[in-house]
């Protein structure tokens, strides 16, 4: 049941990022700073440090699948990037004591890490033509700062929840 | 120093490195239409796309008449100027249009239809991708509503914006012109004050500039910047007439035969919520070429 609560949230988060965001006037006042919501890749995140891997990968698999099917135009690429990195970020958790600021270091490697694998993804395979210098430059530095901001919001209702949820499944 | 991968995990990876490979150049796959799963998948989406997305443009919409009061001053000045000539404009497009009825008449062409002739389908935004890689919306007509893939899509003023890709049953994707992927070869026109129209092919997108590559124009064609281009209707596609955008800078290409031209989009691409899907009445030859 607490397990569907979850789905319904990232799903609610999912829908959020395509809807909500564009129409947002903010976003589009600046040409040349992109900012993009990883909203979902966050709360898995979340889900994978402090409620168990296993279903944060599944999770990240699924909602993958998702974003490829109903916001990219090639399969494949998102749920590749987003399992692969919520494994690698989490394995490093295993290492540090995850406090707050850990936390919001580890989303900010995790957020440049993962748009970094599907940018170089999308070149490979000439879906996109944009420089380096306009990723870096114009697009990690709004990014990064936008998911910092959600992490912040989510982190303690969320650490809350989920711990008290692993102990549930443990038992 | 511990290993990120065990053995086991490694095959793990590697085997899905090969389906990426193996879903990724199935979706590149020229002309492939969505198949059943992921029409399924953008149908359930959609419909709560639908539903998030009406409270959301309400709110969006006050902040939006917030802004639209600040700017009206200035906005009413200028129309007004523009206003005066609308007037002698009108009359003289009844008179064009007069004229070329009874031309058209005279040579026989009465019931063909003409290049320009579209039936339109309007549609509402519901959702749009925000990873400025892909350059999609998803609007809320699919093909119970008569959307076919390949249509084109305007806004307002009959400013081109892109095509639909994957139309499922009750939503469909399209694709803007600043889409990298889907850009292929738009035929275009710009027609100068004097002379006769100069032909050529909007070419690709450039993500760092965000402009269009006008490109095989003849080269001794007079392109100046500040000209607008048009679709030609040569192609299958496209209808004739829909404002693709203005040249802002006129170079050659790279062997010195044709001019290439630097050309801003007319409809600003990231503020869409409205927009037109047209089927066009007169059909080229080649349908498939396009």
């Amino acid at each position: 049941m607490k397990q569907s609560k979850i789905f319904f949230l990232l799903f609610f988060l999912f829908i959020i990022q395509g809807t909500v965001i564009p129409l947002i006037s903010l976003f589009h006042a600046w040409d040349n700073v992109q900012w993009v919501p990883e909203f979902v890749f966050v709360a898995i995140l979340m889900i994978a440090f402090f409620g168990s891997l296993s279903w944060g990968m599944r999770y990240a698999l699924v909602f993958g699948f998702m974003t490829d099917i109903v916001y990219s135009s090639v399969l494949g690429v998102y749920a590749f990037s987003l399992t692969l990195t919520v494994y690698l970020i989490s394995m490093i958790s295993r290492w540090v004591n995850l406090n707050l600021v850990m936390t919001l270091l580890l989303v900010a490697v995790g957020v440049v890490v993962m748009e970094f694998q599907v940018y170089v993804i999308y070149l490979m395979i000439g879906l996109t033509d944009q420089n380096l210098s306009v990723f870096f430059q114009a697009r990690v530095p709004a990014t990064l700062a936008l998911n910092a901001l959600f992490t912040l919001l989510i982190y303690y209702p969320f650490r809350r929840d989920l711990v008290k949820m692993s102990d549930w499944i443990k038992k | 120093m511990p290993s990120f991968f065990s053995n086991k995990k490694l095959i793990i990876l590697l085997t899905s490195l090969i389906v990426l490979i193996a879903l990724i150049s199935y979706s590149l796959k020229q002309g492939t239409r969505a198949n059943w799963a992921e029409q399924f998948v953008q149908d359930v989406v959609g419909g709560f796309q639908y539903v998030i997305n009406v409270p959301a443009r309400y709110a969006a919409g006050f902040f939006q008449n917030v802004n639209d009061i600040e700017n009206a001053y200035k906005e009413n000045k200028r129309l007004k100027e523009n206003l005066a000539n609308y007037a002698s404009v009108e009359q003289e497009n009844r008179t064009l249009s007069a004229q070329n009825k009874t031309l058209r008449a005279q040579l026989g062409l009465k019931n063909d239809p003409k290049l320009s002739d579209f039936r339109k389908y309007s549609a509402m935004m519901i959702g749009r991708t925000v990873d400025q890689f892909n350059q999609l919306l998803t609007i809320d007509k699919g093909r119970v509503n008569g959307i076919k893939d390949g249509m084109p899509v305007i806004t307002s003023g009959k400013r081109l914006i892109g095509s639909i890709t994957k139309a499922s049953s009750f939503t469909s994707k399209v694709s803007l012109i600043s889409d990298d992927q889907n850009i292929n070869q738009i035929s275009a026109v710009i027609q100068p004050k004097k002379g006769d129209p100069i032909p050529g092919m909007i070419e690709g997108y450039d993500q760092n500039k965000d402009l269009l590559y006008f490109r095989k124009i003849p080269i001794k064609a007079k392109v100046q910047k500040g000209q607008v281009v048009t679709t030609s209707g040569l192609s299958g596609k496209y209808p004739e007439g829909l404002v693709i955008g203005t040249v802002i800078k006129v170079t050659t290409d790279q062997y010195g035969l044709t001019k290439a031209a630097q050309v801003k989009p007319a409809a600003n691409l990231n503020d869409l919520s409205y927009v037109l899907v047209l089927e066009r009445k007169a059909s080229v030859a080649s349908d498939e070429g396009e």
